[in-house]
């Protein structure tokens, strides 16, 4: 939302549109979150500001926000389009989070939603990378002292902070086989499962994708295209007092720039006197259908 | 190999080239001063060293620059290998008749191409500074009265010393890195970790 404000616009209307109807197919509902929030150390990015003497975020990441206002009675199918701030960089973001009692039903859903709406948006050809948080915990159990030097290495997929540490050179290489473990299956039951259960080849296995998000808890995923520098989205399993919850974010400025607008042909063109061809156009839209009023 | 490639301009570049060779690849720049060159199915993009992370991150398959301008510009990139050249430090210099210590740098102005780890070196130590960007030359600013004091590169120490400057406190070590679009690691696995693998070895 840079320089042509209004082509800008006009593709994320699309997009967004083409989101939120295939969310709602899906049964889920629409959040809609205040814009300033009172600060909560649990809630992520946002602006922070004080008013009065009390601190609070604008815009912060709606994941954390809608956890903290999740109530008893399952299933939750919620998600939200808003742009999200870090600091007063903004992004325009969709996400949605299920929480249910079966974690794997959980996450099957959540990806079967996710390639629904990328092929809503024609977005074919895309990809996701699964990974594991808990197996690099517990790979790296014996050596948890280093726990944040390696996770630091590992979201950089950066070997040589590895090679520096204090730590046998077994498990070094052991380190960097399982950052470089990737494929349709990997021999870790639970991501094999789920990309089996899942059934589209566009799914790997990858245990280099590790974003230690707070909230997180097992498995995360990634997803991009080959026709995007940055990833598309991203999303992963957490763990609300008991309760398992899985969502993902897509980043709708990253998708706008892949996502090939169609000329609409499904709008009736009314046109006429002045006055007919308004009554007409209303009992068209109260029909269900799109006008496009001629000038 | 069908990649395209950002390296830096300047005193990094022959270096970069050289192991990007040992590496296997080999890339024949042209010794005019095109910015982009196709160079063997590979696109060459030669920038600014500060700008290099930014190529990496916005879709520029693989790249090489220091790991200051990496640090300062927090580009979203992996970086598999640090290479063994480029070494040097980012520091903290102040004139020589004022070498005084870092805590008692409270309201000095601080020149420096580095704004974002400026401010957070000091901010880190709870001291409050104001941090002027400059781009280039920065250890002129506290000769013409508009620094208290310097953050930049130190390779020798000679710059600072024909400048009246003295080394007070290092930021960090700075060396050259193999830095790769997180995309294309993904795309481009096996050819990107066959690079890196024999980057290692250079």
């Amino acid at each position: 939302m840079k320089k042509d404000i209004f082509s800008e616009s006009e593709r994320l209307d699309r997009i967004t549109s083409e989101v939120r109807e295939t969310l709602t197919s899906w049964g889920y509902e629409e959040v809609f979150l205040p814009s300033v929030v009172e600060h909560d150390d649990d809630l992520r990015k946002g602006l922070k500001i004080t008013y009065e003497n009390e601190f609070y975020s604008v815009r912060p990441d709606p994941t954390s926000q809608i956890a903290l206002n999740f109530k008893d009675g399952l299933p939750k199918r919620k998600f939200y389009i808003r742009e999200i701030l870090d600091g007063i960089e903004g992004t325009f973001q969709a996400g949605i989070e299920f929480l249910c009692d079966d974690p794997m039903r959980n996450k099957v859903e959540i990806l079967n939603i996710l390639i629904s709406v990328l092929e809503r948006l024609k977005i074919e050809d895309f990809y996701v990378d699964i990974g594991s948080l808990k197996i690099w915990k517990e790979t790296i159990e014996e050596i948890k002292e280093h726990r944040d030097d390696i996770f630091k290495a590992l979201k950089r997929r950066n070997l040589s902070l590895i090679d520096d540490l204090p730590i046998s050179s077994e498990k070094k290489e052991e380190l960097w086989d399982l950052l470089n473990l990737r494929g349709g299956k990997c021999g870790f039951d639970k991501i094999d499962r789920l990309i089996s259960l899942v059934d589209d080849d566009r799914f790997y296995a990858d245990l280099g994708t590790v974003r230690p998000l707070p909230y997180y808890d097992d498995i995360i995923f990634e997803i991009y295209s080959p026709r995007a520098g940055f990833p598309i989205g991203a999303g992963g399993e957490y763990n609300l007092d008991g309760t398992n919850g899985c969502g993902f974010a897509l980043d709708l400025e990253i998708i706008s720039r892949i996502y090939k607008m169609e000329e609409e042909d499904d709008f009736v063109v009314v046109g006429g006197n002045l006055k007919t061809s308004y009554r007409r156009a209303r009992e068209l839209v109260k029909d269900g259908k799109k006008v496009r009023m001629e000038i | 190999m069908d990649l395209s490639i950002a390296l830096p301009k300047g005193r990094l570049l022959d270096k970069s080239l050289e192991y990007l060779r040992q590496a296997g690849l080999e890339l024949k720049v042209k010794k005019n001063r095109e910015l982009v060159q196709n160079i063997e199915g590979n696109k060459l993009v030669l920038s600014k060293p500060s700008d290099v992370p930014v190529y990496v991150e916005h879709g520029i398959d693989i790249g090489i620059a220091g790991s200051d301008v990496l640090e300062e510009r927090k580009s979203e990139v992996f970086v598999p290998v640090e290479l063994d050249f480029g070494k040097c430090r980012l520091s903290v210099a102040v004139s020589n008749e004022k070498n005084i210590d870092i805590q008692d740098f409270e309201g000095y102005t601080v020149a420096t191409e580095y704004p974002n780890l400026t401010s957070k070196f000091f901010e880190e130590r709870g001291i409050s500074v104001d941090t002027i960007r400059l781009d280039g030359s920065v250890e002129v600013a506290p000769r013409i009265g508009i620094a208290d004091a310097i953050v930049d590169i130190v390779e020798t120490g000679r710059t600072l010393e024909a400048n009246d400057l003295v080394e007070i406190e290092k930021i960090m070590d700075v060396s050259a890195l193999f830095m790769v679009n997180r995309i294309s690691q993904k795309v481009r696995f096996e050819e990107i970790n066959e690079l890196v693998e024999k980057l290692k070895e250079v």
